[in-house]
């Protein structure tokens, strides 16, 4: 019998209709399995299939999805992950975002491969899921907690192994920029889909059982894990000892963390990043954890005992660090650890989040807003007590803060006064620290992905894994460029669409992908067909956009993010980058119209994706 | 000659003991590469570490001068 799906050899997945109560299974088979693996790709074809173009992100007929994928709770190196998807209220395109933990295997474990919701609920609700048996249950007791009183309530009432993903008053109050929570500290942080989640009245998805995960051979499985466990060298050792902390002084050294709004980069702008990474988080740090049967366990609790910033909670990532710290010119790490908390109790994006801050900053010393409208909080770099006061505002949506909640785009257009030139997103979704300047890749994964502005969806990064032969490119050479980019970005989305976590796959021979795939599903998988599915699923997610009117050539790409201008210093000093040559590049190589970025009838059907070349037809 | 070498995440265990802020100040023979550098730090030498020499990014093969600041970052992402 295949493995790696809840439904004997199908993906199980529940369908909830928050409007009537009604809720219902389905199964999908073999055939849709092979084409689109799991997570957000199983959920995309759903999606396509099902939910008519235009409709409001925030209304009734936007369909949220949670999905794991067929290595999810399995021996795979690392099987700890889970997406949520629906339409994105901050962009209007196709919304995905990822998050590890035990959150994802517990719904495995609970029965089920996925879960869509539609409709809105007349009262908040939850679903809890207990061994293959789902109930909606009135959620009033927890409306208005945030996402640790949420996840302890829930726990007190089910037991203590019930897993929660949730929202916390920032999702129940629509903030765009909010984000689904579970495990009191993991962030499913991208597309605003926390605010679509509140739209529904839906708090939380709380899940538990003990149903094994099916593997086609287990044997083999096992065998391939321990083999691979020895092989998590070089970047798995940084994020044993540090966690993502431990990259933020090397980033900023490098130009790889922008600086100052994007308005500057390198050691030369901000002397001080070895205050807010590595040895000076994890001296906060009280324990360590891992992601469900992760080896690496990047994860922390971290502490501030005592003053202004005193808190507890989880250790703020990479970004985090960035957004907070190099964007903000701040090097004081408590407040990072404090703003981290408070994003994530109210539910937040702390990427979002912290450029929003960011962009206040820099409005507020160019003389855009002042102190009247900022409640009397002095907004200048590296006031790291004003940084913390506006986000407390901004997670309540009060003052100032309910202006930034919504995102920068929104916030710019509400200040008018040019403020949209400190406004640093694409299509509305801020953008990571990661600077494409430094790695050129990106700037066609930000622009092109179908969830434009995130680093997680492939393509070059600092490092690919091993057993695929990437050239070296010159940082400034921008031609020759998209296949290597292709490649990339077909993985990620395999290894998205499968359950893992990136950074085994980051630290792994890539080969290790289909051979768990073969092991765990049962289905003789190939790297090629790996790849292949990876570039299906990134299709038809851009089909969606398509039919939603979303031409990423369209987008205003801010100039900052291509050296236009260029910097006047530092390590990325002088570039701008010829973004116009690597989009050109890479559609022609997809195939993909160059001017309405429509896939070409004949890429459509050699990717099997029929239907939607008679759609895009029309 | 006398250099500051800065080294990141997990390479900053290479530096001499006693060493504060993932940085030392050394002592190198004159006109001696990075690579060399790299060398004689004990760096692995088949990872893609990113060198920079003076805040601006470098080749392996540039030659050192007198108070260069060398920085060698190993090639890790972050989420």
């Amino acid at each position: 019998m295949a493995g790696g799906y809840m439904g004997q050899g199908s993906a199980k997945v529940l369908f909830v209709d928050l409007s009537s109560g009604d809720i219902k299974e389905e199964l999908f088979g073999e055939e849709l399995l092979r084409k689109f693996i799991g997570g957000y790709g199983l959920a995309a074809k759903i999606m396509y299939d099902r939910q008519k173009p235009g409709v409001d992100p925030l209304g009734p007929e936007n369909m949220l999805g949670f999905f794991t994928g067929p290595l999810t709770g399995s021996p795979a190196i690392i099987g700890s992950r889970y997406v949520v998807v629906g339409k994105s209220p901050l962009t209007g395109t196709w919304g995905d975002a990822n998050s590890g933990g035990d959150f994802g295997p517990a719904l495995k474990f609970a029965g089920y491969d996925g879960v869509f919701f539609t409709g809105i609920s007349k009262k908040p609700v939850y679903l809890f899921i207990d061994s293959g048996k789902p109930e909606l249950l009135d959620a009033e007791w927890l409306w208005g907690k945030d996402s640790n009183e949420t996840d302890d309530m829930i726990a007190e009432k089910h037991g203590s192994k019930t897993q929660v993903a949730c929202i916390g008053p920032s999702g129940e109050s629509l903030s765009l920029i909010s984000c689904v929570i579970n495990d009191k500290g993991r962030a499913a942080g991208r597309s605003g889909l926390g605010a679509v989640m509140g739209s529904k009245r839906l708090k939380a998805i709380a899940v538990k059982g003990d149903i094994e995960v099916p593997l086609a051979d287990k044997q083999q499985a096992s065998m391939l894990r321990k083999q691979y466990l020895g092989n998590i060298i070089g970047f798995g050792d940084v994020l044993k000892k540090y966690g993502t902390a431990g990259i933020t002084a090397g980033a900023s050294e490098s130009g790889d963390a922008p600086v100052k709004n994007w308005g500057d980069a390198g050691s030369e702008a901000f002397k001080t990043a070895a205050a807010i990474s590595d040895d000076a988080v994890i001296a906060y740090q009280e324990r360590k954890y891992a992601c469900w049967h992760c080896p690496i366990a990047c994860g922390g609790h971290v502490k501030v005992s005592s003053g202004a910033f005193a808190s507890t909670g989880h250790k703020p990532e990479y970004e985090t660090l960035g957004t907070f710290g190099t964007m903000c010119l701040n090097d004081n790490v408590e407040a990072i650890i404090k703003a981290n908390e408070i994003c994530n109790r109210s539910g937040l994006d702390t990427i979002s989040a912290g450029v929003a801050i960011t962009f206040a900053i820099e409005c507020y010393e160019n003389g855009l807003i002042t102190k009247k409208d900022t409640d009397g909080i002095e907004l200048k770099w590296g006031n790291a007590e004003a940084m913390i006061a506006m986000t407390e505002k901004l997670a309540k949506r009060e003052g100032f803060g309910d202006i930034l909640a919504d995102g920068v785009k929104i916030a710019a257009e509400k200040i008018g006064k040019g403020s949209e030139q400190y406004a640093i997103h694409v299509a509305g979704q801020e953008l990571p620290m990661h600077d494409p300047k430094f790695t050129p890749g990106l700037t066609t994964t930000y622009i092109l992905d179908a969830t434009p502005g995130r680093h997680t969806q492939g393509g070059e990064m600092v490092a690919p894994p091993a057993g695929i032969d990437i050239p070296k490119f010159d940082r400034q050479i921008y031609t020759g460029r998209a296949q290597s980019q292709r490649t990339l970005v077909n993985l990620m989305h395999v290894v998205n669409a499968a359950g893992l976590c990136m950074f085994g796959y980051i630290s792994l021979d890539v080969n290790s992908i289909p051979e768990f795939m073969s092991a765990v599903t049962g289905w003789n998988y190939t790297l090629d067909e790996c790849q292949e599915a990876g570039e299906r699923i990134a299709t038809i997610r851009h089909a969606f956009n398509l039919r939603e009117g979303h031409n990423p050539l369209n987008l205003k790409v801010p100039g900052r993010m291509i050296g236009r201008p260029p910097l006047h210093r530092g390590p990325l000093k002088d570039i701008s980058i010829d973004m116009e040559t690597m989009i050109k590049e890479y559609l022609e190589l997809l195939d993909w119209d160059p001017v309405t970025m429509v896939p070409s009838q004949k890429s459509l059907k050699n990717l099997g994706l029929d239907e939607v070349a008679v759609d895009l037809e029309k | 000659m006398n250099i500051e070498i800065r080294l990141f995440a997990n390479l900053a265990e290479l530096l001499p003991p006693g060493s504060k802020n993932k940085r030392a100040n050394i002592t190198i023979e004159d006109g001696i590469t990075v690579e060399e550098l790299m060398h004689n730090l004990k760096i692995p030498p088949n990872i893609t570490n990113i060198v920079m020499v003076n805040g601006t990014h470098s080749d392996k093969k540039a030659k050192l001068s007198e108070g260069d600041v060398v920085s060698v970052i190993p090639p890790v992402t972050g989420g």
